[in-house]
C-alpha cells in the first residue's frame, strides 16, 4: 500500500531531517509510528498523505506516485483514499457533530450522500459512544468527544488509508478501548492500512508493527 | 454546490450576528438610493397629478411656492388674502370656473377648507358616505380624517380655537359632519370640507345669536339707534347652526371684501388661460392679487429636489464604494481568520473549486438574502412612501 524509498525531507530554515531509506506498508496491515516529539512522525504522515512533499526519493501510495504528482492530482488522492485523523481534531465550529462525521460527504464531489450514509455516520457515533451528542457543535464537547468525532469523520467514506495522528490522546481507557476497536474494525472490513502515530505505547499490542522514530530516522523495532 | 451552498449556509447560520450585520449593511446601502429614487418618483407623479389638475391659482401677492402649495395642499397658510369680490370678477370675465377656498382654520388639528361644492366636481371627487354640505354649519370631511379621528356622518367636529385666552375672540363652530369623501389619495383625504361662509363664521365675520330687538339686559345692549342694534361681547354666538337658529345667522361688513385665502381657476380654453394670466401680470392688472400656474411652481420646486437628491445620491455612492471596500476588508479579514479551516479543508484534499465555490456560496447567500430584503422593503415602502413623503415635505414648507 506503501512504498517509501530514499525520502530526505528538511522543513526551511530548520535543523529537523527526515531521511527514510526504505518503507514498506501493505495493504491491511496496521502500523504504529511511536517516538518522541519532532523525531517526524507526523511528518512522515503529511508526506504519505501528500500534504507536504520530500526533497528527495518517491512515495507511493496505492502505486500513485503521490510526490511526483502536483497540488490539484494529490488533494484529489487524498480525498479519494485517505481517511485523516489529526491531532488537533480540527473539527469545523460551524458543524455539529454528525454534520462534521459527514464532511468528506460534502467536500468530495465523487462521493454521493444518502441515507445510508447517515445510517452509517449514526451507527459509527453509537460505536464510540457520542451518538447523544450528534447535534451538539465542537464547542460544547469535550476534547475526548472532540477527538472521537475526529476518528468517525475519518473512517466515515471507507478508505483504504487511515492515516491517524495521537487518536487515542485526549481519551480515557474505556474510550480508548472503543476508539481502537473502531479504527481495528475498519482496517479488517475495509481492507484498509492503519498508520498511527502516538506516544501511547500502552496501545501498541494490537497493531502488526511499531516503527520507532528516534534519531530522526525511521528504525524498525519490532513485528 | 449544493454540498457548498450547505456549507455556507451552515457558516453564515452559526455566525448569525456577524452575517445579519453584514446582510444589514448592504441591505441598507442598496436600499437607501432604491427608496429615494422610488420615493421621488412618486412624490413627484403625485404633487405632479395635483398640480396638473389645478390649471391656475389666484391669491395674495407673495411667495408663488406657498400659495401653491396652499392651494394644493392647504399648508402655508398666505398672510394676507384676497377679497371674495376677486372670485366674482373672475365669474363674470367668462374665462374660467373659479372655487373660492378659505384654509385659515384647524378642527382637531386638520386643514377646514371654506368652498363651495364646485371644488368637489372641478376635483372628481365624491362622497362615499352621506352628502355634500348644504348650509352654514354642516362640514363634509376626508377619508384620512374620518379614519384617524374615527368620525362618521352624523358626528359633530368642532373646530379649533386660535386663542384660548381672548374669550371675546373668534369662537369655534361646531359643524355637523354630513359626508365623507371617497379616497382620493390626495390632500383631500386629510381636510375638512365646509361652505365659505361657514368658515367665515369661524373667522367672526357672521354669526347667530339670541335676537336682540326686545333685549332689554343694558350688558348685551349698548345702543339702539334707528332700529338697529349694537350688542356688546357678553352676547355669546352660537356655537352650533341648527336649522332652527338658521335665521340668526348673519354676517358683518361687506361679503365682496370678505377674504379668501386663494381661489382655484379652472380656465375654459387656453386662450381664457392666457387672458386671465394676463389681467394679473399686465402693468394695469390687478396689484391685490397674483395668478399663479401650479405646474410650473411645482416644476420648478422638483428641479431642486432632484437637485439635492443628486447631491444625496453621489454621496450614497460614495456611501456604497465604502460599504463594498469594508466589505472586501471583512472577507480579506474573515479568510485570515479562517485560515485554519482552510488549512483544515487542504488537509483533508479539498479541492481549490470546492473551497472557492464554498466563499462564491456564501457571498451568493448573503447577497441574495440582501436583495430579497431590499425588493421587500421597497414593496412594502411603495403604498406608504409617497404619502409619508408628501406629508413631510408639504407639512414642514
Amino acid at each position: 500500500m506503501i512504498q517509501i524509498r530514499d525520502l530526505l525531507f528538511r522543513y526551511p530554515r530548520s535543523p529537523f531531517v527526515l531521511r527514510i531509506e526504505e518503507m514498506t506498508v501493505a495493504a491491511g496491515e496496521k502500523i504504529a509510528f511511536v517516538g518522541p516529539s519532532g523525531s517526524g512522525k507526523t511528518t512522515l504522515l503529511n508526506l504519505i498523505s501528500g500534504i507536504n512533499v520530500p526533497e528527495q526519493g518517491s512515495v507511493a501510495v496505492a502505486d500513485f506516485p503521490i510526490n511526483q504528482k502536483g497540488d490539484a492530482e494529490r488533494r484529489s488522492f487524498r480525498i479519494a483514499t485517505i481517511g485523516f485523523v489529526f491531532q488537533q481534531f480540527e473539527l469545523l465550529p460551524y458543524l455539529n457533530l454528525l454534520e462534521n462525521v459527514l464532511l468528506p460527504y460534502r467536500i468530495n464531489q465523487a462521493l454521493t450522500m444518502g441515507p445510508m450514509v447517515r445510517q452509517r455516520a449514526l451507527a459509527l457515533a453509537e460505536q464510540v459512544g457520542i451518538a447523544d451528542k450528534i447535534h451538539r457543535f465542537p464547542s460544547q464537547l469535550s476534547q475526548g468527544e472532540q477527538q472521537r468525532t475526529a476518528l468517525c469523520r475519518a473512517v466515515i467514506a471507507e478508505p483504504k488509508l487511515i492515516l491517524a495522528d495521537e487518536p487515542t490522546g485526549n481519551l480515557d481507557d474505556e474510550n480508548k478501548r472503543l476508539a481502537l476497536e473502531l479504527l481495528f474494525e475498519q482496517s479488517r472490513e475495509h481492507n484498509a492500512t492503519l498508520v498511527v502515530v502516538t506516544h501511547d505505547m500502552g496501545i501498541l499490542s494490537g497493531f502488526d508493527r511499531v516503527v520507532d522514530f528516534r534519531g530522526f530516522r525511521a528504525r524498525e523495532v519490532a513485528e | 454546490m449544493k454540498n457548498a451552498i450547505f456549507l455556507a449556509a451552515r457558516y453564515l447560520l452559526f455566525y448569525r450576528w456577524k452575517s445579519l450585520l453584514i446582510i444589514l449593511c448592504l441591505t441598507l446601502t442598496g436600499y437607501v438610493p432604491i427608496l429615494l429614487w422610488l420615493v421621488l418618483g412618486e412624490f413627484d407623479q403625485r404633487i405632479a397629478a395635483r398640480a396638473d389638475s389645478t390649471p391656475l391659482v389666484i391669491g395674495p401677492p407673495g411667495s408663488g411656492v406657498d400659495l401653491t402649495l396652499h392651494a394644493l395642499y392647504f399648508t402655508a397658510r398666505p398672510k394676507d388674502g384676497v377679497p371674495a369680490r376677486e372670485l366674482q370678477r373672475i365669474s363674470d370675465s367668462k374665462f374660467a370656473h373659479a372655487v373660492p377656498l378659505h384654509c385659515h382654520f384647524t378642527a382637531r388639528g386638520y386643514p377646514v377648507v371654506g368652498t363651495t361644492i364646485d371644488y368637489f366636481d372641478l376635483r372628481n371627487i365624491d362622497t362615499a358616505e352621506g352628502r355634500f354640505f348644504g348650509t352654514i354649519g354642516d362640514c363634509v370631511i376626508g377619508a384620512d380624517v374620518a379614519r384617524d379621528l374615527r368620525l362618521v356622518v352624523g358626528d359633530k367636529l368642532m373646530s379649533d380655537r386660535e386663542n384660548l385666552i381672548d374669550i371675546a375672540g373668534q369662537y369655534p363652530l361646531r359643524m355637523t359632519i354630513v359626508g365623507v369623501l371617497e379616497r382620493s389619495g390626495t390632500a383631500d383625504d386629510r381636510a375638512v370640507f365646509t361652505d365659505v361662509k361657514s368658515s367665515w363664521m369661524m373667522l367672526g365675520l357672521g354669526h347667530g345669536h339670541d335676537d336682540l330687538r326686545d333685549e332689554t339686559d343694558p350688558h348685551k345692549v349698548l345702543s339702539r339707534e334707528q332700529g338697529r342694534v349694537v350688542a356688546s361681547a357678553a352676547v355669546l354666538p352660537y356655537l352650533e347652526i341648527t336649522p332652527e337658529l338658521m335665521e340668526s345667522v348673519h354676517f358683518h361688513g361687506d361679503p365682496d371684501e370678505f377674504p379668501l385665502t386663494a381661489i382655484l381657476a379652472f380656465p375654459f380654453d387656453e386662450k381664457s388661460e392666457t387672458l386671465l394670466i394676463g389681467r394679473y401680470e399686465s402693468p394695469g392688472g390687478s396689484r391685490a392679487a397674483q395668478a399663479i400656474v401650479p405646474q410650473d411652481v411645482i416644476r420648478d420646486l422638483m428641479k431642486l429636489v432632484f437637485q439635492v437628491t443628486q447631491l444625496f445620491q453621489a454621496n450614497m455612492l460614495l456611501v456604497g464604494i465604502s460599504t463594498v471596500c469594508l466589505l472586501g476588508l471583512v472577507i480579506a479579514l474573515s479568510m485570515r481568520l479562517r485560515a485554519n479551516e482552510m488549512e483544515t479543508m487542504f488537509r483533508l484534499g479539498c479541492s481549490r473549486s470546492m473551497i472557492f465555490n464554498l466563499q462564491a456560496a456564501e457571498m451568493m447567500i448573503v447577497v441574495a438574502i440582501s436583495v430579497v430584503c431590499i425588493a421587500a422593503l421597497v414593496f412594502a415602502s411603495k403604498s406608504w412612501v409617497g404619502q409619508i413623503l408628501e406629508r413631510l415635505i408639504v407639512g414642514t414648507t
